[in-house]
């Protein structure tokens, strides 16, 4: 009882040097946590979109940037292909569908995509009707738009808006016809938020209302039937057209890109660690330089009878409850850190951690032990000497 | 009065390395006696206390304190016998500083179930003989305890450690200096307040100071300076 007194009393009058320590930890616990998590949650989101899509046709240029573009809206937009590419595509008997986008439109600055509920899907994109019972990702109709969530403030559900050819329009390149809004996007944390989504079919008659005879689009998302045949028809599709073709398989690509975030996510999670490593040691020396001061207060102690092992276990016990207390205070940082990501990236909260990662708390609290078991062991042998 | 003896000591040596710190050829000291060992500083007070205690091991020689032969005693015997047997007044009071003040008195009894027996028979309770030692020690407010240790004077602090040293009856008391953070009268009550609860309770008092005028009403004065020979062959040697 009075042990646990002088315990927590003591913890108390060094609570300055206690508290710096202990933010330290549980800062570099909370850290190390977060970044296993987003990069769990990249990952696995990475791997649900690409699932969705096994081809991906463009224009020729990097397999790469097709691939962000595509999937995440990261780049530019690749060169156009013309529409003829994708109903051959289409038509192919491997192919169980294949989804065009284009997204050469805009509407004051904001990129207008025009697909089809195909796309929508394999995107993972949820919306939120507001015409309509429906609660799919269906248009209603050709002149249906769905507005990215960025854009939800400045619209309201039924407003008309009017779009343009390209990105820097001038009157004449606008389009006559408008689109109606139809619903808002949920949420993805990609450039998509500031999208409009407007039917392709819906563009394609737009287009020529304009006058644009030439259909276009940026690339293609394909199904296949059986995913046996992926490298068959990405060679076909490579050989079979006269106009040269990007046809990369998005899976594969991730996969080249996952090596890289890897890296990039050892080096954080190394730096955490080491973070961690730096705090354990700020203890191990705030509980060094007060051996000095220490020794007088073991010896009046054992003058009263409190035994070496009463005294190893107090001054390992100190250490290891701010370990702990660092240990629990990070994972709550690490909870509610996760919560604010997710309202700002919502693929962040859609994962929950990996076991493995708590390895990283053990081998933390293991260290720590360590580093606390160091003075216990001097006190008590100190104390045996007095 | 029986002579039982409280302390023993025959041909005491102790020394570190070339360095010789107690040399005391005889020095009996009986049970329930007051005694005062007064010296300037360096003359082996506090080395003799510490060595009673069995803080500090000695060379040669034989000392027994409290029927323990000093030698052969066990860690765990050692233990009890400081816990139970000996109430120690340090130079600098050292007590517990982030403790209450009325913790630090009751350490003891915290830590010894004979000190919290002695004490609770004395008074009900261990927390009530503290405040009867604190009234003693001329404390106005005795309630006012509960502040930490460390935010009392030094005068204050001293009289926390004597009634540390006193609580629980323990057999015998060591008091190195014990009212060197006092003024004149201040001095006289710590001393009148130590032989008087000795001397009711029948326990050894060992006092060192190294005051020589004014410190009255002890059984015997020894002086450390003439007890002590190892002192006087490091003197010839600075000579």
């Amino acid at each position: 009882m009075v042990i646990m007194k002088i315990m927590r009393r003591s913890l108390g009058q060094r609570a300055g040097r206690t508290t710096i320590s202990i933010l330290a930890l549980a800062f570099s616990i909370a850290l190390l946590l977060v970044i296993s998590h987003i990069h769990e949650a990249v990952r696995s989101y990475a791997r649900q979109v690409s699932s969705g899509a096994d081809l991906i046709v463009g224009a020729p240029s990097q397999p790469a940037h097709l691939v962000l573009y595509s999937l995440f809206r990261i780049g530019p937009p690749p060169p156009v292909i013309s529409w003829d590419l994708y109903e051959a595509i289409a038509g192919l008997k491997d192919v169980e569908w294949a989804a065009p986008v284009s997204t050469n439109e805009s509407h004051l600055g904001y990129t207008v995509t025009g697909s089809t509920a195909r796309y929508m899907e394999t995107l993972q994109l949820k919306v939120l009707n507001f015409i309509g019972n429906g609660s799919g990702t269906e248009f209603r109709n050709h002149r249906s738009a769905f507005i990215g969530a960025r854009l939800a403030g400045d619209y309201q559900p039924g407003e008309t808006l009017k779009i343009a050819n390209g990105f820097s329009p001038s009157s004449k390149d606008e389009y006559q016809t408008p689109v109606i809004i139809q619903g808002v996007l949920m949420e993805t944390g990609t450039s998509l938020d500031s999208n409009i989504l407007i039917p392709i079919e819906g563009l394609r008659k737009i287009r020529k209302a304009h006058g644009i005879k030439t259909d276009h689009l940026n690339f293609i998302l394909i199904k296949l039937r059986h995913r046996h045949s992926l490298f068959k028809v990405q060679k076909e599709l490579k050989s079979t057209f006269n106009t040269p073709l990007e046809v990369v398989i998005p899976a594969l690509e991730l996969e080249k890109l996952g090596h890289y975030q890897r890296m990039l996510n050892n080096v954080f999670m190394a730096m955490s660690f080491i973070i961690g490593l730096l705090s354990l040691m700020m203890m191990y020396f705030n509980l060094s330089a007060g051996f000095a001061e220490r020794k007088q207060e073991v010896e009046l102690l054992r003058m009263v009878g409190v035994s070496p092992w009463q005294l190893a276990v107090l001054t390992l016990a100190e250490p290891m409850l701010q370990i702990l207390f660092a240990l629990c205070s990070g994972v709550v940082l690490y909870k509610v850190s996760t919560l604010f990501l997710g309202s700002w990236i919502p693929v962040v909260s859609s994962i929950a951690l990996p076991f493995e990662q708590l390895l990283w708390l053990l081998s933390l609290f293991l260290l720590g032990f360590l580093v606390a078991c160091l003075p216990a062991w001097r006190i008590y042998g100190f104390s045996r000497r007095t | 009065m029986t002579n039982v003896q409280a302390v023993a000591i025959h041909e005491l040596e102790q020394s570190i390395g070339e360095t010789e710190f107690l040399r005391i050829p005889e020095l009996v000291i009986d049970a329930g006696e007051t005694v005062c060992l007064q010296g300037g500083n360096g003359s082996g007070k506090t080395t003799l206390l510490r060595t009673l205690m069995g803080l500090v091991r000695y060379n040669s020689g034989d000392l027994m304190v409290l029927g323990n032969d000093m030698r052969k005693i066990g860690t765990s015997s050692l233990e009890r016998l400081r816990a139970d047997s000996i109430g120690f007044i340090f130079q600098h009071y050292r007590l517990v500083p982030y403790l209450s003040a009325f913790d630090n008195i009751l350490l003891p009894c915290y830590f010894s179930a004979k000190r919290r027996y002695e004490a609770e028979r004395k008074s009900e309770t261990a927390a009530k003989d503290a405040i009867r030692l604190i009234r003693k020690l001329s404390l106005t407010d005795p309630s006012r305890l509960s502040k930490n240790a460390a935010q009392y004077s030094a005068g204050q602090q001293q009289r926390f450690a004597i009634a540390r040293a006193l609580i629980g009856k323990p057999e015998m008391v060591l008091a190195d200096e014990p009212a060197s953070a006092m003024d004149c009268k201040g001095k006289k009550a710590v001393y009148q307040l130590l032989q008087d609860e000795c001397r009711a309770s029948g326990a050894t008092l060992i006092c060192t100071t190294h005051d020589e005028n004014g410190i009255d009403g002890f059984d015997r004065y020894v002086n450390m300076d003439t007890l002590n020979q190892a002192r006087e062959r490091e003197n010839r040697w600075s000579l």
